[in-house]
């Protein structure tokens, strides 16, 4: 049984579309990232993979149920954002009891270990916190409730740097000790691509790619060099990004095939530099709209 | 893979208990408004006075229809925050979906309705403490005391029923707001609108109908069914209509 | 150690280089456990499936085996063949490229000879 299996998804809002034709399929324990631009539809595809939203055409299924308006769904996924709502006559001790009441797997353990970590206090309400705070709040909900499908929507919004890093190690770690299906999405590929197994790239409401992160580290090659030469090499090769350094230098990024990786040796004999491309770089070549970038809007 | 299988039941029980909690706020704002309306309730008597050479008579009306009143209108508002984004968000930041989230609403306002209706009854017993102890008035009973225990029940049990209804009102316009913002308009529009028709073709005979079905109704059995079945049916259209509405 | 996170070089290749020279070092021994793909994946902070295709490599060159329930353990040869690999593959590698940018740079055989023989000096002092 996949855990989640989209075909053919689109959203409409009034006359936006946010999602067009969008099928991807998600099986085992994986943490996948979700990535994309402000507007690729992340946050919308998320919210209706938890049963918030109703697709307007396709078939959504979790755990091969249709998510909207579905307790069983609900009882087994959990999505954290920043814009959560809680009740805000309850304290926060009070919240994390309300949530172990309604989520089976909830770990009290985990909740209390963290909560105290991170010195929140018991008695203060959730609209008082600050950004950061709320974020670290609903972290740990989202953890604590260890549900089957647990879905962060830029979770780290507002924590500071050391916050974000142990939000991460302790997302692994509970991971490694009660796996489970983890969707995270996030404008820090760079911050969160070694915890993930699987990337998912959106742009305009499609999907764009999803492939296992080690291969999204080999899907590109850069190369840099004199431009008279550089333009010889990457005729008939797919070219990601171009960028022109200088009068002279030329920045490319080409996509890998075989025959791409016999040539190398042969770029770097002819003076041209080669090396791998960062995945957080990468994806902003991959889904912009332009190959050169904002330098266009310049030219 | 262990999946976690609730019942619809569990589900409405648990979103119930963490409602009574949640929204304990609502009882504060209740107790408020009754001590309002009971000094209130002083301040509006009506009083008639006879006199003749020798005697005068001095007649005052106390009642707490104005307590019942108010706790009506705070059974109508309560009912429509209930149904607003806010709250609305909140039940699904937790488990469950759209029909246990209705249901356990409608039994958290029955809860509210039940401990108002009781409330606003009692007062009139704060009211005549008052007259006793302040006001020096001495009261004399009218009927046997079991009359009189009967009457007080008949009282509360009409009270919670009207306290419901307007719950259930309030519930169905904040759910009609929620599906389209142009309802806030809409709804006093054709309210005002309606009556305006009512008064201006003359058709007194059908206000004084729905004023007595409503109101007048002698039988106290007849009247719990026909507020219930008006409330069920209430209840169940908010419900489907809310049904599709999207949270968050 | 720390891992490169600058892309350069993918995390499961730099764990199975890791685990190799820790084998090289003698820090693992023939016939000893290695570590598992949840342990590398608390250590380094990664992902247990980014781990588990480090491993896999490892695997696949006959450097650790796989005991069926009880884990992955250092093979007899790993350590002459991680050895013979390196001077092969990675040593080879670099002096390819040494020899590329001499050439760019005009530095002649013997130039570069002494070059090795200054650095190699100045290692053993420190």
């Amino acid at each position: 049984m996949s855990v989640i299996t989209c075909k053919d998804v689109t959203k409409h809002y009034r006359s936006k579309k946010a999602l067009n034709n969008l099928s991807f399929t998600i099986e085992g324990e994986k943490i996948t990232g979700i990535i994309g631009r402000n507007g690729a539809g992340k946050t919308t595809i998320l919210k209706i993979l938890a049963g918030f939203l109703e697709a307007t055409s396709g078939e959504v299924k979790i755990f091969d149920e249709k998510p909207f308006n579905n307790i069983m769904v609900s009882a087994n996924s959990i999505y954290i954002d920043d814009q959560m709502t809680l009740p805000s006559s309850l304290t926060l001790a009070e919240i994390l009891k309300t949530a172990s009441n309604f989520y089976e797997n909830w770990n009290t353990a985990l909740a209390d270990g963290l909560f105290n970590y991170f010195s929140l206090d018991p008695s203060q309400y959730h609209c008082n916190l600050s950004k950061g705070m709320k974020s670290t709040f609903n972290m740990i909900l989202g953890l604590s409730s260890r549900c089957q499908l647990t879905i962060f929507d830029e979770p780290t919004t507002g924590m500071d740097a050391a916050v974000r890093k142990d939000f991460y190690r302790a997302l692994l770690k509970d991971y490694i000790a009660y796996p489970r299906t983890i969707l995270l999405s996030s404008h820090h590929l760079d911050e969160v691509e070694d915890l993930l197994e699987d990337v998912l790239l959106m742009k305009d409401g499609q999907l764009h790619l999803h492939i296992p992160i080690s291969e999204l580290k080999e899907y590109a090659t850069s190369v840099k060099g004199k431009r008279t030469i550089l333009e010889k090499w990457i005729r008939n090769k797919e070219v990601i990004h171009r960028s022109d350094l200088g009068a002279e230098t030329t920045y490319a990024v080409v996509k890998n095939n075989s025959a791409v990786l016999l040539q190398l040796d042969n770029a770097r004999h002819e003076g041209l530099d080669i090396s791998p491309v960062n995945s957080s770089d990468l994806c902003v070549y991959l889904t912009s709209d332009t190959k050169g970038g904002i330098d266009d809007v310049f030219s | 893979m262990f999946l976690a299988k609730p019942t619809t039941v569990s589900v409405i029980k648990k979103q119930y208990k963490y409602k009574s909690k949640a929204y304990l706020d609502v009882y504060f704002s209740l107790v408020v408004l009754q001590v309002i309306s009971i000094l209130l309730s002083f301040a509006g008597a009506n009083s008639m006075g006879v006199g003749t050479p020798t005697m005068n008579i001095n007649i005052t009306y106390f009642s707490v229809d104005i307590v019942i009143v108010f706790t009506m209108i705070w059974g109508f508002i309560t009912a429509i925050q209930l149904t607003t984004k806010n709250y609305r968000n909140d039940d699904f930041s937790f488990v469950t979906n759209r029909v246990n989230s209705n249901i356990s609403n409608g039994l958290f306002l029955l809860t509210a309705s039940i401990i108002a209706g009781i409330t606003a009854m009692l007062s009139t017993f704060l009211q005549k403490s008052v007259l006793y102890y302040i006001g020096g008035t001495n009261f004399i009973a009218d009927m046997s005391l079991f009359d009189y225990a009967k009457q007080i029940i008949i009282g509360i049990g009409s009270g919670i029923l009207y306290v419901l209804l307007f719950c259930a009102l309030g519930y169905v316009v904040g759910t009609l707001v929620q599906l389209h913002k142009s309802f806030t308009f809409i709804i006093p529009a054709s309210f005002f609108g309606i009556l305006f028709i009512i008064e201006s073709l003359g058709l007194y005979d059908l206000r004084t109908y729905l004023f007595e079905f409503l109101f007048s109704e002698p039988s106290f059995v007849i009247f719990t069914l026909k507020i219930l079945s008006i409330v069920a049916v209430v209840f169940t259209c908010a419900t489907l209509m809310s049904n599709k509405l999207e949270v968050r | 150690m720390i891992l490169n996170t600058d892309g350069s070089k993918p995390i499961y290749i730099q764990i199975s280089e890791w685990i190799e020279t820790e084998i090289l070092r003698g820090d693992l021994n023939s016939d000893q456990k290695v570590y598992s793909q949840y342990q590398l994946a608390e250590m380094f902070n990664i992902n247990p499936a980014t781990a588990a295709k480090g491993l896999n490599i490892l695997v696949d060159e006959n450097i650790i085996y796989k005991k069926r329930g009880l884990g992955m353990f250092v093979s007899t040869t790993a350590q002459e063949f991680i050895l013979n690999k390196r001077k092969t593959h990675t040593l080879q590698k670099l002096i390819d490229e040494i020899v590329l940018e001499a050439g760019r740079l005009n530095v002649d055989e013997w130039d570069l000879f002494n070059m090795i023989k200054t650095a190699n000096k100045r290692r053993r002092k420190n």
